[in-house]
Formats: structure tokens, sequence, C-alpha cells
């Protein structure tokens, strides 16, 4: 036909191309690989394979051996050819690992600017390079923050959806410390107009949750408990520690005579736990209650050098210390560091924006940790509601709510806890916990009621309830004890109603020294035909209620 | 000369506007041998651009009202005797009210001549202009403009492919798997172009200096915005004529309120940034814009408001005022008297549709103006050989009264070029033709200014304003200020469109908004109120005939296989010429696509030979392989290979 365009077989541009490339690929590889080659031979083979594909790792290796046998100043030109391979993959590892080997090895480190340049026009193309955030980070750590405050604040204003640019902005606002009230102010403005402008977008509250927070702190000791029938001294800690037993942070002492012995953890494993145990020299024969010494035992845990210290008089089976409770720490550790009015402030905001959004899940989150962490008792039920309808909203992260609903009624539960001696009762009943967070701080409690939850396992540090007598565990989802650590007290735990249905789930339990009763009724255990007598096997001092 | 003319074509296209240049590159494209022809010495027809002597002489052959006599009837002689002629028009009549002013000291400017004019370019002035134009008309071939002459489709071909695979490598090669759009159309990033130089003081522009920068000018006679998800922007990333253009995106959405000009907050990063809404507002517009993106979704949102208007409809939604008036005016850029809530909630979603794409406004702006667009076009057309003449009036259509069927079409020369489809452009049509067709008007001007409307720290800003009426009933003005950088005017200057259906004369319509936004008043120092506002250099109005929305049949007696394109309509987008085009390609052509992607130019086999060598080198891929060493050489390989054959 006239006038008709000629053409080749669609593919053949593209097949063409992808053949040259095979061959480059293909070529064997053997030459390379040669020691005796001069360096710049290597140089130049390599370059041509990475300048095509740079994510060949042998070749950059080739180059680096070749680089370190090359003598002359080759850093400026070997950078160049890095920016270049970064052109066709911006994400190569093995390109951005070269450059920071590079960086490493200038002898004068060149100014950062072209390499900041570099993440820059990255970073526009791509806002989310996780290579050129990190390598842009690890060039400005030692420089001013207010150019790279204004930088990933540019990058902000273009779309403030950028987790990674508001994680650039902690990571340069925190290592301040507290932060001046003015410029807090500035980056909670910031937050508050990404939240109103789109309050489904979970990057500004996680900022703000942030921003409000501080550095977890330390582990630290918050209760110190012995007992005389027991023998044991029990240390509970705020944070899970690793306590190595031959070379121990942590020393307790006799009347001044240092300890001997193995701490061990109270989980019964050689892993951070909250609580570690270490075992008291026991008389040989229980001398009557008026003969019984005075025992006076101190507690040094040498990283905050903070020394507690226990006397045990002679008509006491046991005593302790405890750290007084800080409301707010118990709610959520990360918010708090801020002046308590900064904190009403958000809250009045929050409530702003809820009423103009009452399904925004950032914002019933944010709000109910705020409330929380300002007054706990006093807010507790508008908490509760927030979070009842942060579970409605958000259907998709279920579990995470009922988490933090959980925490929330543990730490009022323990807010709401007498001070010993004598029998300590938590209730916790029908409150739809999913977990029990706070175990560390119950170190007293003698009757823990967790009936009619949703708990599906006990947490590892339960261990850390030294007193406890009873545990009404009925109606729970547990089908197995799980990791239950031996609690040296307990004497009564019912796990009436839940889907127990084998005898070895219950086998921790032999470790419970006064274990005395166990209900089981209604569990499918109590059914099952040869349940019962198993059981006995496992547990012959129990006595096993199953009705 | 005239003898140079094949006369037989497939598709004869009067007029060069953006629908006709539209339809002969899809006509062309699909391989039918095209005449395009204008008869005006320019590209664009009411579509063009002119630099500002263009401009002039464009203005001075628009006001002088001359009549061509009857001439020379001699073309009737070739009619036949079973034929029948339509006559066209000889005369443009579709500017009128052309009044320009200058707000500086004109006679300073006398004698100064635009640097680096070319030597007298033949203007095609209306007295007189016949002999003129005739004579250097023989002077220079009628095939106009070499670059699109056919016989370069060769070199023009052959050197694309360098350019072609360099640049767009990725593009070609990966664009089909995704969105080969989007990495195709380049948005031209020319923030830093031609004002390096902060200027501390306005420098004061003279008549004469704008006289002597004129070639810095390329104002558009229509003024028109390209919505990023728009039918042209679709046509050009698919036909890849795209890459004959650069774009610039408009920066930003203004409004004018309470006397006052203010940036509209439209996209998220905006709404985000804006310092002068408060978080409650900032919360409300984000709201009510996420509900337009997917209105259809929510009818219980708006069901009860469908029989109000728009503008009621946002008084129900807990907008602040000025947050009603910027989504009526300035996103919607509906009537806040007419238009139905429906029409309203479609406009703000077609404008939400289209941010982001290349940045955070819906428009894009062709670098050097509007009037390179209907050239993209017709540059594609020539590429796929058709071929160009403009300065060729056409006498009349003939039309064979048997069948009832245009023939052909009889030119200025005389001579007789038949074709199966003519395409013609509103204008070409004679009044008697056109009796039934009733007109409307878009009033227009064209203002050159000393600063932005709005100034801020970026200097160089192309913006969208729309001005709501000031009385009752009469449209809403559309004002388009652009930027040097957008390469439509000399450095320092802005050029400002105004553009609104017509209720009077252009003047009367646009004149009071002029004189809101404008400090007209050349030299007295006035209050400072006025000194604040851009001062205006030099003005144009005009009204242009908008044909657009003129049914087929209301032209009497045109024959089925003539096509009427129409000129500009008074939108923003340039939606309705596509449509035309295109449903005038598929009444021609049912069975062929529409502007296809064109080929890679790798792909495109000159010569015949060539193909036996390569085709049995695809059947045996290893042979073809080149050796290492011979990578270079490998061209010359299979030139040596055709030679021997």
């Amino acid at each position: 036909m006239h006038g008709r365009l000629k053409l080749r077989p669609p593919d053949a541009a593209r097949r063409r191309q992808r053949e040259e490339k095979l061959r480059l690929y293909g070529r064997p590889w053997t030459p390379y690989w040669g020691r005796g080659r001069p360096p710049a031979q290597v140089l130049s083979l390599t370059g041509s394979v990475l300048a095509a594909n740079p994510d060949v790792g042998t070749c950059w290796n080739l180059r680096r051996r070749a680089l370190d046998a090359l003598g002359g100043d080759w850093v400026p030109g070997e950078l160049a050819f890095v920016a270049s391979c970064l052109g066709v993959n911006p994400k190569s590892y093995g390109a951005w690992h070269h450059r920071a080997w590079l960086l490493g090895h200038a002898r004068a480190p060149p100014a950062g600017r072209e390499d900041r340049a570099l993440c820059e026009r990255l970073l526009t193309s791509d806002p989310r390079n996780f290579h050129a955030w990190e390598h842009r980070r690890a060039l400005v750590s030692r420089e001013d923050p207010d150019s790279e405050l204004a930088f990933a604040g540019d990058l902000l204003s273009r779309d403030f959806s950028n987790f990674s640019a508001w994680h650039h902005r902690l990571r340069l606002l925190l290592p301040a410390g507290n932060l001046p009230p003015d410029r807090l102010k500035a980056e909670l403005e910031l937050v508050q107009n990404a939240v109103f402008t789109d309050p489904t977008d979970q990057s500004a509250w996680v900022y703000l949750r942030c921003i409000l927070s501080r550095a977890t702190p330390p582990p630290r000791i918050i209760c110190v408990y012995v007992n005389r029938e027991d023998a044991t001294l029990a240390v509970v800690f705020s944070r899970p520690v690793v306590v190595t037993p031959d070379r121990p942070d942590l020393t307790a002492t006799l009347d001044g005579s240092a300890l001997e012995g193995a701490w061990r953890s109270g989980e019964g494993r050689p892993r951070p736990s909250h609580t570690w145990l270490l075992d008291l020299p026991r008389p040989a024969e229980a001398p009557p209650t008026e003969q019984r010494p005075r025992l006076h035992l101190g507690v040094t845990w040498e990283p905050d050098s903070a020394h507690r210290q226990v006397t045990l008089l002679p008509d006491q089976d046991e005593a302790w210390w405890q750290e007084p409770i800080v409301a707010r720490e118990l709610f959520w550790p990360e918010v708090g560091v801020a002046d308590p009015q900064v904190l009403r402030e958000q809250v009045e905001t929050c409530r702003e924006l809820l009423e103009l959004e009452p399904r925004s899940r950032g914002c019933l989150l944010t709000l109910s940790l705020l409330l929380s962490a300002l007054d706990p008792l006093g807010h507790a039920h508008e908490a509760r509601q927030h979070l009842q309808h942060l579970k409605e909203a958000d259907p998709l992260r279920l579990g995470f709510v009922a988490d933090a609903a959980s925490r929330l009624e543990a730490a009022l539960g323990v807010l709401g806890l007498g001070a010993g001696p004598g029998p300590l009762w938590l209730r916790l009943p029908e409150k739809a916990l999913t977990s029990l967070p706070l175990a560390e701080r119950l170190v007293l409690v003698t009757h823990l009621d967790l009936s009619g939850n949703l708990l599906r396992s006990l947490p590892r540090n339960l261990g850390a309830l030294r007193c406890l007598q009873e545990l009404d565990l009925s109606r729970n989802r547990m089908s197995d004890l799980g990791p239950f650590p031996p609690l040296p007290r307990l004497e009564r735990l019912r796990l009436d109603g839940n889907p127990i249905s084998h005898a070895p789930a219950l086998a921790p339990l032999a470790a419970c020294p006064r274990l005395a009763r166990l209900g089981l009724a209604e569990t499918p255990l109590s059914s099952a035909p040869d349940g019962p007598a198993q059981l006995a096997q496992l547990l012959p001092l129990v006595d096993v209620a199953w009705t | 000369m005239a003898d140079n003319l094949p006369s037989e074509f497939e598709v004869v296209v009067l007029g060069t506007g953006l629908p006709e240049s539209i339809v002969a590159a899809a006509c062309a494209r699909s391989g039918q041998r095209v005449l395009h022809v204008d008869s005006r010495n320019y590209y664009g027809g009411n579509w063009a651009s002119f630099s500002f002597s263009g401009l002039l002489s464009w203005i001075k052959e628009n006001q002088q009202k001359t009549d061509l006599g009857d001439e020379c009837e001699d073309w009737k002689k070739l009619i036949l005797e079973d034929e029948e002629a339509i006559p066209l028009s000889r005369k443009d009549k579709t500017i009128q009210h052309v009044e320009d002013f200058c707000f500086g000291d004109q006679d300073s400017a006398e004698g100064v001549e635009e640097a680096g004019a070319l030597p007298k370019l033949p203007v095609l002035g209306a007295s007189g202009a016949k002999g003129v134009s005739l004579e250097s008309e023989k002077e220079c071939p009628a095939v106009e403009s070499p670059c699109l002459e056919p016989e370069s489709r060769e070199p023009e071909l052959g050197t694309e492919p360098v350019g072609a695979t360099e640049g767009n490598g990725a593009g070609t090669t990966s664009g089909t798997e995704s969105s080969p759009g989007e990495s195709t159309l380049e948005v031209g990033q020319t923030e830093a172009a031609p004002s390096e130089t902060p200027t501390q003081e306005p420098k004061k522009i003279t008549y004469s200096q704008i006289v002597r920068e004129g070639r810095r000018f390329n104002i558009d006679l229509v003024s028109k915005l390209l919505f990023s998800r728009g039918l042209l922007i679709d046509l050009l990333i698919k036909s890849n004529v795209s890459r004959y253009a650069e774009f610039k995106n408009a920066t930003r959405i203004l409004a004018f309120r309470e006397g006052k000009v203010e940036q509209v907050p439209c996209s998220r990063a905006d709404v985000f940034n804006s310092r002068q809404l408060t978080m409650v507002e900032k919360r409300m517009l984000m709201k009510f814009l996420t509900f337009c993106l997917d209105y259809e979704q929510h009818p219980e949102e708006y069901q009860d408001h469908e029989s109000s208007t728009f503008a009621q409809f946002l008084q129900t939604r807990k907008l602040t005022p000025s947050l009603q008036h910027f989504i009526l005016h300035s996103i919607a850029m509906v009537s806040e008297t007419e238009s139905r809530t429906l029409e309203g909630l479609q406009a703000t979603k077609k404008f939400l549709q289209c941010l982001g794409r290349y940045g955070n406004t819906p428009f894009l702006f062709p670098l050097y103006g509007q009037g390179e667009i209907p050239q993209c076009f017709c540059r594609l057309c020539a590429v796929f050989g058709g071929i160009y003449c403009l300065r060729h009036p056409v006498r009349c259509l003939v039309v064979d009264k048997a069948s009832g069927r245009c023939k052909a079409i009889v030119d200025h020369f005389g001579q007789r070029i038949s074709a199966n489809y003519f395409i013609v452009e509103d204008s070409y049509l004679s009044e008697s033709t056109c009796t039934n067709v009733c007109y409307r008007q878009i009033s227009r001007a064209v203002l050159i200014t000393d600063q932005s409307v709005l100034n801020t720290d970026a200097e160089q800003q192309v913006s969208i304003l729309t001005v709501p009426p000031v009385e009752l009933g009469k449209p809403a003005v559309c004002v388009i200020e652009l930027c040097s950088s957008t390469m439509t005017c000399m450095k320092d200057t802005y050029l400002v469109h105004l553009t609104c259906p017509s209720t009077q004369t252009a003047r009367e319509d646009l004149e009071p908004v002029v004189q809101k936004l404008f400090n007209v008043n050349a030299e007295k120092e006035t209050e400072n109120e006025e000194l604040e506002k851009p001062r205006v250099l030099w003005a144009v109005y005009f009204n242009m005939r908008d044909s657009s929305g003129v049914e087929k049949n209301s032209y009497s007696g045109l024959p089925p296989n003539v096509y009427v394109c129409s000129g500009p309509d008074s939108a923003l987008g340039n939606d309705c010429a596509v449509k035309q085009a295109e449903t005038i390609f598929k009444e021609m052509f049912p069975a062929e696509e529409f502007c296809p992607p064109p080929p890679n130019p790798e792909d495109i086999i000159y010569d015949e030979d060539e193909i036996e060598p390569e085709e049995s080198g695809l059947s045996n891929p290893a042979e073809t392989k080149p050796e290492p060493s011979a990578e270079g050489s490998s061209d010359g390989g299979a030139a040596a290979v055709t030679k021997e054959e």
C-alpha cells in the first residue's frame, strides 16, 4: 500500500538491546579474577559492567581491591562513578556501600556538599529511598541541624505523608534532649497542619506521639522483696534486664557481707527478665519465731549505682521496698515528657478535630493516650470511650487497640492497689483484657481475679508476682499455660471454662510448690476420657475440681 | 509552481487550527495522503501565537475592514456541467472590535525595530495584499517551511532516533509495561530560565523596549490551559506528539475576593502549607474536596440539593465564605447563579483528578504558547507524509451533482485538487452556507504588565485567576497570567490573558475587570493602592467568533463528505477540539485507530532492500550477534551485506 510505513517486527529493537545486555553479562568472568591484572584494567572492566548493572557485587569487591592497589587520589573520580551508577539504580546496595567505603577512605574527607546534593536529588525523585536517607543521616550527623530541618521541612511541604522525612526531623531534634518550648511549639504546629489537612494520614500522628515522648528510661529497680519462708530475695526491674551469673551487675549483701550464689531469672530461663531471684542461706532447722534473726539486706544495681535496702524483722515473714508509682509512666511510657500545659493544649486540639472527624483513628488513639498521661483516674471514662470508638473505626487493628485498652485497665488497677501488708486483691474481671501488662508492678498482690477476659496466654513476667496465692483465670481463651513461671505462693488456680484439652498443657504447674487446688470445670479436658487420669499423674498433689 | 502540488489526495484539510491539525495528523498517521492548507501566512488560524510585531500586524489587518471586491471568476470555468460549486469565504470575519491601547510613550518607540527581526517577512496586509502576496509567493515555493516538507522526511526521522533513544530510552523500552505516558511527557523545568538576577526595584519597561524585545513574546489569540488529565494531554501522550513540545505547570490558582487577590490552596500540599486558613478551615476544605473526588459513591450527601445551585449546596457544607468562594470560582470554576449541584461536583472532581499528575496544580501550559500545539500535530502529519501549504486560499468546493458528494477543491491558482474527504474550518465557509448558523462570541483581552497580580517570593509564576461577575447575568472572567519563563513574554513583564463569553464588545466586557486588577493610569502618580497594582503597558481587546457547538446540519448545502471544524471555544481546556477531531476521524475512517503511538524510529524501514538481511538475521539470531570487537561497525556490516546483494 502506498504511503504506509514499513516496520520491523515490533519487538526487534528491544530484543536487540536485550541481546546486547545479555552478551555483556554472559561474557566469561574469569578474566576479572586474574590476580595479576593491573588495577587500571580491572577498573575499566568492572566499570563497564557496573555502569550497566550496579548490582553485581563481585565487581564492586574487585574494584575495591584494585583501588587499594592503585596510587594517587582516586576518590573524586570514583565518587563520580558511583553517582552515575546510582543514576541507573538509585537503590543499589552495592553502589551505596561502595560510596560509604569511599568516604571512609578519603584522606581529606570531601565536604559533604556533593553527597548531600546527590541525596537531595535522589530524595526528590523518590522520597522513600531509604539508602539515600541513611547516607544523608550519616553525612549530617555532626553538623548544624537547622539546614537539615529545613530540608526535611521542604520535603514535607511537598507531601507530608513522608515517614522518612518526619523521622529525619525527629533524629535531628531529639539528641538535643528536651526541646526548647518555642521549637516544640513550631513542631506541634506543623503536626497540627498535617493532621487537620488529612487526619487519615498516620505519619503525622506517629510524629506527634514521638515528639511528645522521651527516650525510654534505662531499666531500674522498682521493687525488692524478701520472704523468710521461701528464703528468696527477689529484685524486680522496670524493664527486662540480663544478670550474668559470673559477672553480675546486681549484687546483694546480707548484714553487710556479700551474698554468694547465682542470680536466677524469675521466668525460669536465662534471658532478659523483669525479676531476678537469689537464694538466701537457709538455716538447717527452722528456729521458733521469736528466735529468728533480724535480716538486713542490701541490693546494688551497678549501671545506675542504685542501692536499696530491706530489713526483715524477727516477727516478720516478708519485707519489701517498692518504688512509688508515677501515674503517667504506667500509661504510655513514651508520652509525658512535655509540660502538662502543652499536653492539655494538645488534648484541646484533638478534641476539636475529633468533633469534625469522629472516626479518625490517629486522633482517637492520640487523644486517649494524652488523656491517660494527664490524669488517668479522672479521664478513665473518656479514655475508655475513645478506645471503644477506635475499635469500631479501625477493625483491622482490633488486636492493637485491645492491647492498648488492656494496658489502660491494668494501669488503672495498679493505681488502685493498696499497699500491704496483708492480702492484696486486684480485681480485673470482665474487662476484655487481651494481655496482662504491668505484671512487674504486682509483686505484692495476693489475689488476682482475671476471670471473664479474652486472655490467650499469660506474660512471662508473671514470675514477679511473688505473693500471689489465688489466681482466677476462669472463662478466658487459654488453651495452654504457655511459659507459666513458677509462682512460689500460688495455692489456688481457677481455669474453669478455658479451652484446655490436653493434660500436658498444664505441666508447668508442677513447678508451683504450694499449688493445692485447681479448677478445671467446663474445660474439654474434664470430658476427655483419660484427662483426669493423666492430670493426676502430672500433678499428684493437686486437688482438681472438675465441676 | 502550482504544478508542483499533486492534484489527488485522500483528505484535504482547510485551516490549521487545533481540531483540523489533529484530524490531519490522524489521517496522515493512518496512511492517508493529506493536503493541509491555510489561507493565512501562519499556522494555527485563531489558535495561533504571535510575536509582538506579528500581533501588531494581525491587529492592523483585522481593524481594516476592506472588502475584497469580486475579482476574477476564472475558477468557475473549471466546474463541469454535472458539478456544482460551493464558494468559500475570502475574508476571515471571525475577529471583531479590535482595539489596542498603549499606556506608555508610544512616540519614542517610533523607528525602533524588533531586534533580530528578519528582513521584513511578507506580512499579509489586508489592503493591497493581493498583489504583494502573489508576488512573494512566486519567489518562495508554495510548499512551506522546509522542516515540514515531505522530502525532508528522511533526514527528519534519521536524526530523530538519536535523541529519542538517548533521552527517552527508558520510556520507550519499559514504557509499555507501566503507564507509558507519564514517563514520556516531559514537563519543562524552566524555573531558573531567564531572570537570574533578582530585580530590587521594578524596572520601568518602556514601549520601545517591548518593540525591541518583540520576539520574546508569543501572544496567544486563544488563552487556554491543558488539564493534566484532559483529552488533549492523553492524545499528546498516546500519539507521542508530546515530544515536539515542552510544558510548564501552572504554579498557582488565584481567587479575587473582596477586592484582593489571594492564592487558593487546592492540593493537599497547598492546604498543609497554607498560612491563611485556620486549622478547622483546612479540615473542612479537605473534607469537602475528598468528598468531591468520589461524590458518586455518596449520593446521600448531595441528593437533597440536586435541584439547587452549587453555590447554595456549598452553603450547606459548613464552609466559611472564603472557602465557598475558592471552591465555587477557582476550583469548580462554575457560575454562581446557573450551575446546579451536580455540574459543580463534576467540575470539582475533574479539577481534583488533574492535580498531582504533573505538579501541584491541574494545569499545564505549553512553552512558547498555545499556538505550538496545532503546529505539533501538523508536524506529526508532515512526518507521515502530509503536504503543507500556507498562504493558499481556496476558492470553492466542487460537488458532484449526481452523488451529492464533494469531489474536489479549486485553489486560488485555479488548480483543481480532488480528494475523498474534506475538512473545512468554520471561518472558511461563506455567509451563504452559514445563514442559519447562530454564533456565539468570545471576549478577549491581552495585556502586557510590569508585575504580577500577586507578588510572592517566587518570581516566575503561571497563575490562573477567575474573577466572579460584577453584575448578575454576566459571565465570570478567566485571567491567565504568564511569566517570562513560559517563553511568551520578555523579561520583567507579564503577559495577561482575559477571556469570557461575550455579552457585549470585548472592551465593554473586560475593561471593568482590568481596572480592578491593574493600574491603567499610565504615568500619573495616583493613590498608593493604585501603585501596588501592576501597571498595564500595552493592551488589546477583541471579540472572537465561537463556532463550537454548531450542529453540522445547521450549515446549508454541505455535502456529507465535508466536515466542519469549529474555531476555539471559550472553555479553559481543549477537550472540545479533541473530541471534535476524533469524531470526524471516526466518521471518515471507522476502522482505523485514532492517532496510535508512532513506531519506534529505529523500527522504521526506509530502504526496502534492508528488510531482507534483517529478516533473515532475526530468524537466525546467532548470526546477527556482532562480535564483541566489531561492536561499532555492526551498522557498516549490515550495509555491506545489502551492497553485496
